[in-house]
């Protein structure tokens, strides 16, 4: 069965809380002032607000629902997304879906964590059931254990070499540049890139995300009620998202993208040729590589030959990537690193990136990737937005 | 000094049947008594046929190392105090894949690897690959001789 389109949703005020390495703040801090900034930009009243679909680690014990006495709202639609990487994505497949079906008016979607000093070791000390069992006890790295073997697997798999994932480290550095909040601007060199401290087999230092706190988040309305508030807005084209897939490869050398692609471009009515920009989901490198490929933009495999031959750069001519600089260069806000590239995306197709502006970005492709429960992420997502009629 | 750094000792209730396994130096899985699909890591119900009927069983140790990565940076005091230290998954030739720490010799992708289960300095059971062709028969082989065989290879290089 095809999906119902996702005709009538407008996505407003994109709006990014600054990071910063650590804070003393709660999750409910940057969350709230994601949220303040919303209703600033667009003049809504706060009570206007009666959705809210959030993402978080660090808001543990309490869950989204504890928001609403914190922030003085009574929504009638909320959720809480505790998927990571895709958590922007399926906030915003889950409150277009509440607006079309009348259970909302206005849904708030935000990513916000705090980090406090040693935050980011109790995190990844208990992040599932499965890794405090089964991984955490073979050296406690984390994330970066995991990685450095799907890294390695497949740099051996289809001959990829650190320096082209380097390309990809230096473009977002390159963009990073232009735009305000991201954490590391310091210009890199390959040799910088090549020449950082090992962390785990094939990852160094700046192929690793740094873990920081802040928040970013967008709000979901009816076109009917964007153009009331004479907001500037996006459409969402299509979007899927998958959970597990491709659960019998014994080490992981793809994601879910590849499954629906096809189905996301249909629907869309374009394709990868047509993207002004590309957002992906940037824990590593490698990550970044098998998004290129699944989501169509060149073979399996090819990806290190597609960055050689195509520049990344916001103002390089070739498929602008990552555009704010990514999770490489901003910093991961936990599960802010789920909407950054949404984010970007948005304000890009609506005219106020914070940053470096793609020339004339009318229609974009954003992507995310989730939740290393075991031994890859398990949730895949991806959405093409399109600058709405003024 | 106040008391000896060991690895994390936090595990979830299912591990305990694995630690239990390592007290006796027995490599055991959960194993489906409906389908005999071979679960790892360990699971209230079948990942196959959702049956809760699973069984701890010896199975085949043998497999084939997948990954092998050499870990600089962690979270924890113990393995901070041995760096590098390696470990990698193993593809058990009956099924899942396992993160083990790896022993001196089993350190090459695709080599053949025989897993043992035994208990490290947190009580804890984990799990070791070892070479195939070790010369430490799998049974004589323990935690601490991963300590000194890391330490071995780390003055060597």
């Amino acid at each position: 069965m095809t999906p119902k389109s996702f005709e009538g949703v407008a996505l407003v005020a994109p709006v990014a809380v600054p990071y910063v390495r650590h804070s003393d703040h709660g999750a409910a801090w940057f969350i709230g002032r994601a949220l303040k900034s919303m209703i600033t930009t667009t003049g809504l009243e706060k009570s206007d607000v009666d959705g809210l679909a959030i993402a978080s680690f660090s808001l543990a014990p309490d869950t989204a629902v504890v928001l609403s006495e914190h922030f003085g709202l009574t929504p009638r639609f909320l959720e809480h997304i505790p998927m990571g990487g895709a958590s922007g994505i399926v906030a915003l497949r889950r409150a277009a879906r509440a607006i079309q079906a009348g259970d909302a008016e206005v849904v708030a979607c935000i990513g916000g964590d705090t980090m406090a000093k040693g935050g980011f070791a109790d995190l990844i000390s208990n992040f599932s059931r499965f890794s405090t069992d089964a991984v955490f006890p073979y050296g406690a790295a984390g994330p970066n254990g995991v990685f450095a073997g799907i890294t390695q697997n497949y740099m051996a798999r289809y001959g990829v070499t650190r320096a082209d994932f380097g390309r990809v480290c230096l473009s977002q550095r390159r963009n990073a540049q232009s735009f305000p909040h991201a954490l590391l601007q310091k210009p890199m060199t390959m040799e910088d890139y090549l020449n950082a401290r090992p962390i785990a087999g094939p990852l160094h230092l700046f192929d690793c995300v740094m873990p920081c706190a802040g928040a970013d988040g967008f709000l979901v309305m009816s076109t009917d009620r964007a153009k009331k508030l004479g907001q500037p807005y996006a459409e969402i084209l299509s979007a899927e998202e998958l959970h597990n897939a491709y659960p019998e490869d014994p080490i992981a050398t793809r994601g879910g993208w590849a499954l629906y692609r096809d189905a996301l471009y249909d629907a869309a009515g374009a394709g990868p040729g047509d993207m002004d920009f590309l957002q992906t989901y940037d824990d590593y490198p490698v990550i970044v590589m098998m998004q290129i490929e699944d989501l169509g933009f060149c073979a399996k495999g090819e990806a290190a030959r597609f960055v050689r031959e195509t520049s990344l750069d916001v103002d390089g001519g070739g498929l602008p990537h990552n555009t704010s600089g990514g999770q490489l260069s901003c910093g991961q806000a936990g599960a802010a690193g789920g909407f950054l590239g949404l984010v970007e995306g948005l304000a890009q197709v609506t005219g106020q990136a914070l940053g470096q502006a793609v020339s004339d970005a009318r229609i974009g492709l954003v992507s995310g990737y989730g939740m290393v429960t075991y031994d890859r992420c398990l949730s895949s997502a991806a959405v093409i937005i399109a600058r709405g009629p003024q | 000094m106040s008391t000896p750094l060991t690895p994390p000792s936090s595990r979830t209730p299912l591990w305990a049947e694995i630690t239990k396994a390592a007290k006796e130096r027995r490599f055991t899985l959960q194993v489906c008594a409906s389908c005999a699909t071979v679960q790892y890591p360990p699971r209230e119900v079948c990942r196959s046929c959702l049956s809760d009927r699973l069984d701890w069983s010896q199975v085949d140790p043998d497999g084939t190392v997948l990954t092998c990565t050499e870990l600089h940076v962690s979270s924890d005091p113990f393995f901070q105090n041995h760096m590098p230290w390696v470990m990698g998954t193993v593809h058990l030739d009956c099924g899942p894949v396992i993160f083990a720490h790896l022993a001196p010799g089993a350190h090459k992708i695709s080599g053949h690897v025989t897993m043992i289960n035994r208990l490290d300095p947190s009580g804890q059971g984990v799990f070791i690959a070892l070479p195939k062709s070790a010369h430490t028969p799998p049974q004589d082989f323990d935690f601490a001789d991963l300590l000194t065989g890391q330490n071995e290879e780390g003055k060597n290089s």
